[in-house]
C-alpha cells in the first residue's frame, strides 16, 4: 500500500506501522479508508520531549482479512495541531477528545468546535478550580497529576454543571452519577422532547484517576495489579493484553501450559462477567429473579478463580513468561462437581429469562444497531457480534494459543437489538464452558508437568526500545494495551514510557452520543445497560 | 408565681431511646451507590451465600431514605462535590462505612492527587451540624471480601448498640451434620456443590 510523505515503515505486534509527515495526515487516513480499513480501533499519542515531538498513532483494522495498519506522525511539541479524522472515521471522535485533554493536541475540525467552540474534556474536570486548565497531564514535563491546586470543598459548587451548548427548546434531564441503573458513577445529560431523547451528552470522569500517568511512575511488573482494577468484573481481560505486549518487548515465550492456564482463567472470568451482565440487564427491566440467580452462580466461578489464582476479583495472575501460580491439584474434581449443577441452573435461567414477557418487551427490537453503525463507531466484542459482524479476535486474529487445537464457535446475532446482545452472551457462556472442558482435558493429559518459563526468571523489564500492542477479546470487547518502552531515558529504564489502554467500554458509551438519540427515555437506560459497562476502565 | 417547666425531663425517657437504638441497628439501609471494584463485592454480599438482608440491610437508591453511606471506591475531584451533596442529603445520624483502601486513603491510586486522600477530607468539610453526627466504620482491603462487609455492618450495629455484638455468629455458615446434632462450618462453595438435603433438590 502506498502512502504520501512516508518516512518510516515498521512491524510490531502484527501491525504495519507507517510514519508519515503531519501535513499528509488526513490524506493518508483517506487512503487507508479506501483500502477497506473501516474499523477505527484507537487513536492516541506518545510524548518524546528529547526530540521535541509528540507522536500521534491511529490504528485501524480491515475486518475481512484481519489486517492492521497503524498510521503515525510526529507533530511539533510547541505547535500541536492536526486535522481531525472524524469526517472519515466518526469513531475516532472520543479518542481525539481524550488525546486533546491528555496531550493538548488540537484536532482542527473536531465536531465539538461546532457546538462549544473548543474540544471538550471528557475525562478530566473542566473546572479550573479542580484541574488547571492548560495542563495536559501526559506531557512529560507538565507535572502530571501532582501539585494540583488545593480545593476547599465547603466552598466549591457546580463543578460539573453544563452551561453552554444546550438547545433552548429541549428539556434537559441529568441522569447520574448516582443512579441505580448506571452501574457506577456515569452521568448523561439528556435533552428531551416529550419522552424522546433528541440530544445526549455523556458525562464521564467520575472515577478518573489518571492511571496512564500512574503506570509511568511504576515498574513494569507493578502495573499488573493495577490493571486488574480497570475492569474489576473481567479483570483477567486487562492483564492479558498488557502481558502479551510486554512479552513481545522482552522477547519472552510462554510454554503451552502457561497458555492453557491463561485461557482457562480468561474463560472462567468471561463466564462470570457475562452472568453479571445478564443479571444486571434483567434487573434493570424488572426481572430481579435472574439477578439473584446470576449472582449466586457467579459466586461459583469467582470461587473457582480464587482456587486458581488466589484472589476473588483482582487476580494479579499473569506474569511475563507465564502465570503466578501452578495449577491446583483438585481443580478438575471441584470444577466437574460445581459445573454439573451450574448447567442445570443455567438452563433454568435461560428458560425464565426468555419466557418473561417483560424481557420480550424491553429487549426485542429495542435499540437496533446495524452492522455498519457498529463498525463505524468502533464497537467490538459481543456488542459488535450481536449486530451480525463475525469478528471475534480469538478466531479472526488468534493470540495466546487460542488457535492451537481449541475448538469453539463465535456467537453472532442478526439485528443487533437488546435481545441479540443478551443471546450472544448466553451462547458465549456455553462456548466458554466448551473451551474450558478442552483446556482441562489437555492440562490433565499433561499431568504434573513443570510449569513454564516464569519459574526461570524472566527479565523484569525490556532492554530495547520498542512499541507493542497487545489485545484480548474480553467479555466487553477488544481490550487493547499499547506499551512503549524507552530504556535509554534514565527515568524510564525500569518503567514503561507510555501505556495506553484502549477501552471498549469507553467507545461504546461515548458512541451513545449519536446512537442514543431518537430513543425513548426508558429504552435508553435498557440500551445503555445492554452494552455492558465497567466504569473504571471507561474513565481510567 | 410561675414555675418554668423542666425541658430536660424529656431526655430521661430511656426506654424510647433503647427502642430507637434497637430499631435502628436492626434495619440499616444502605445507599445504592457503586463507585468501583468494591461495589461488586457489595453486590455479592447482598445476595445468595452472604445475603445481608438477613441482618436487616437493604439498598435504597435515594439518599433521603438511607442510614448508611457506603463509600466503595476512589472519590476523585469531579465526584467529590456530588459525594458531599449525598452526605448532606442523608438524614442524620449519618453512618458511613468506608469500604476499601481507595476510600480510606487513596489506595492504589495514591500517586495521583486527582483522587482524594480518603473520604475524611470530605467529611471534614461538612458544616458543623452535619459533621457532628457522622459515624464512621473503616473496612480495609482491596477489595474486602463480602464477609468483611458483613463484619463491618455488625461493627456498626455494635457501635449503635453501645455494647458487644462480636459474638453474633452471622458471618459463618453452620450446617447440621448428617447425625443432626453437631454443627459444622461449611464452605459456601461446597454447599453449592453438595447440599441436596432439601427435598425439592434431590436428583
Ligand atoms: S479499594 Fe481496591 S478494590 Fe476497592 S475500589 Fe479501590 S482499587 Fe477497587
Amino acid at each position: 500500500m502506498k502512502f504520501v510523505g512516508e518516512l518510516e515503515r515498521k512491524e510490531w505486534s502484527g501491525v504495519t506501522y507507517v510514519e508519515v509527515e503531519p501535513q499528509y495526515w488526513y490524506e493518508n487516513a483517506a487512503r487507508l479508508k479506501d483500502q477497506g480499513y473501516l474499523f477505527p480501533t484507537m487513536l492516541t499519542a506518545v510524548d518524546w520531549p528529547a526530540e521535541k515531538k509528540v507522536q500521534v498513532l491511529f490504528l485501524a483494522y480491515r475486518l475481512r482479512d484481519a489486517q492492521a495498519v497503524a498510521l503515525g506522525t510526529k507533530v511539533d511539541r510547541d505547535k500541536r495541531e492536526l486535522p481531525s479524522l472524524t469526517p472519515l472515521y466518526p469513531g475516532v471522535e472520543w479518542h481525539e477528545n481524550e488525546t486533546y485533554e491528555m496531550f493538548g493536541i488540537n484536532f482542527a475540525g473536531h465536531p465539538d468546535y461546532d457546538r462549544w467552540g473548543r474540544i471538550r474534556k471528557v475525562l478530566l474536570s473542566e473546572d479550573p478550580r479542580l484541574f488547571p486548565k492548560d495542563r495536559y497531564p501526559l506531557l512529560k514535563d507538565s507535572g502530571g497529576y501532582k501539585n494540583l491546586p488545593k480545593v476547599d470543598w465547603a466552598n466549591v459548587e457546580a463543578t460539573d454543571q453544563e452551561k453552554e451548548g444546550l438547545y433552548e427548546d429541549l428539556t434537559y434531564v441529568y441522569v447520574g452519577p448516582q443512579h441505580p441503573a448506571t452501574h457506577g458513577p456515569v452521568g448523561f445529560l439528556l435533552g428531551l422532547r416529550g419522552e424522546v431523547i433528541e440530544d445526549l451528552i455523556p458525562r464521564l470522569g467520575y472515577v478518573h484517576r489518571g492511571v496512564e500517568w500512574i503506570f509511568e511512575q511504576k515498574d513494569y511488573t507493578k502495573v499488573i495489579p493495577l490493571l486488574d482494577r480497570q475492569c474489576y468484573v473481567d479483570a483477567i481481560g486487562w492483564e492479558i493484553p498488557y502481558v502479551l505486549a510486554l512479552e513481545e518487548l522482552m522477547d519472552v515465550k510462554v510454554d503451552r501450559k502457561g497458555q492453557l492456564l491463561r485461557i482457562l482463567s480468561a474463560e472462567l472470568s468471561r463466564i462470570q462477567s457475562h452472568l453479571l451482565y445478564i443479571g444486571s440487564f434483567a434487573e434493570n427491566v424488572n426481572h430481579l429473579t435472574a439477578f439473584a440467580w446470576t449472582v449466586r452462580d457467579r459466586e461459583v466461578f469467582i470461587n473457582l478463580l480464587e482456587m486458581l489464582t488466589g484472589q476473588r476479583m483482582t487476580f494479579n495472575y499473569l506474569r511475563p513468561g507465564g502465570v503466578a501460580r501452578d495449577f491446583p491439584k483438585n481443580f478438575v474434581d471441584v470444577y466437574e462437581k460445581v459445573v454439573a449443577r451450574f448447567k442445570k441452573h443455567f438452563e433454568r435461567l435461560i428458560e425464565t429469562t426468555l419466557d418473561n414477557p417483560t424481557i420480550a418487551m424491553r429487549a426485542e427490537g429495542v435499540a437496533k444497531v446495524s452492522a455498519d453503525e457498529a463498525i463505524k463507531y468502533g464497537w467490538s466484542g459481543p456488542n459488535l457480534r450481536a449486530s451480525g459482524v463475525a469478528w471475534d479476535m480469538r478466531l479472526n486474529k488468534p493470540y495466546m494459543g487460542y488457535d492451537d487445537g481449541i475448538e469453539f464457535e463465535g456467537a453472532i446475532g442478526s439485528v443487533g437489538d437488546n435481545l441479540d446482545r443478551m443471546l450472544v452472551r448466553f451462547e458465549e457462556i456455553k462456548q466458554s464452558l466448551k473451551i474450558i472442558r478442552q483446556v482441562l482435558r489437555e492440562l490433565t493429559e499433561r499431568g504434573e508437568q513443570e510449569l513454564g518459563q516464569h519459574l526461570r526468571r524472566a527479565p523484569p523489564f525490556p532492554r530495547k526500545p520498542g512499541v507493542a500492542y497487545g489485545y484480548h477479546d474480553s467479555a466487553r470487547g477488544e481490550n487493547g494495551v499499547l506499551v512503549v518502552a524507552n530504556p535509554s531515558d534514565p527515568k524510564a529504564r525500569t518503567r514503561p514510557w507510555r501505556v495506553h489502554l484502549r477501552s471498549p467500554v469507553f467507545v461504546h458509551t461515548m458512541s451513545l452520543k449519536y446512537l442514543g438519540r431518537g430513543q425513548l427515555l426508558q429504552d435508553f437506560l435498557a440500551f445503555y445497560i445492554s452494552l455492558d459497562t465497567c466504569v473504571a476502565e471507561m474513565d481510567r | 408565681m410561675f414555675k418554668r417547666v423542666n425541658r430536660n425531663l424529656i431526655k430521661k425517657a430511656k426506654p424510647v431511646n433503647e427502642a430507637v437504638k434497637w430499631a435502628r441497628r436492626n434495619s440499616l439501609w444502605l445507599l445504592h451507590l457503586g463507585i468501583m471494584c468494591c461495589s461488586i463485592e457489595l453486590m455479592q454480599a447482598g445476595f445468595a451465600f452472604h445475603d445481608f438482608e438477613r441482618i436487616g440491610v437493604l439498598a435504597r437508591a435515594t439518599p433521603r431514605q438511607v442510614d448508611v453511606i457506603l463509600v466503595n471506591g476512589p472519590v476523585n475531584r469531579k465526584m467529590a462535590e456530588r459525594m458531599r451533596r449525598l452526605f448532606m442529603q442523608t438524614p442524620g445520624p449519618r453512618f458511613v462505612i468506608v469500604m476499601g483502601e481507595c476510600a480510606m486513603n487513596g489506595g492504589p491510586w495514591w500517586e495521583s492527587e486527582y483522587v482524594l486522600k480518603g473520604i475524611h477530607e470530605l467529611i471534614e468539610s461538612l458544616p458543623e451540624e452535619y459533621r457532628k453526627d457522622v459515624h464512621v466504620v473503616n473496612l480495609a482491603g482491596c477489595p474486602p471480601r463480602p464477609e468483611g462487609l458483613i463484619r463491618a455492618i455488625l461493627k456498626l450495629e455494635e457501635k449503635i448498640h453501645g455494647g458487644d455484638l462480636a459474638k453474633a455468629p452471622l458471618t459463618r455458615y453452620y450446617l447440621h451434620d448428617e447425625e443432626g446434632s453437631k454443627k459444622k462450618i461449611v464452605d459456601p462453595m461446597m454447599r453449592y456443590a453438595y447440599d441436596n438435603r432439601k427435598a425439592g433438590e434431590k436428583k
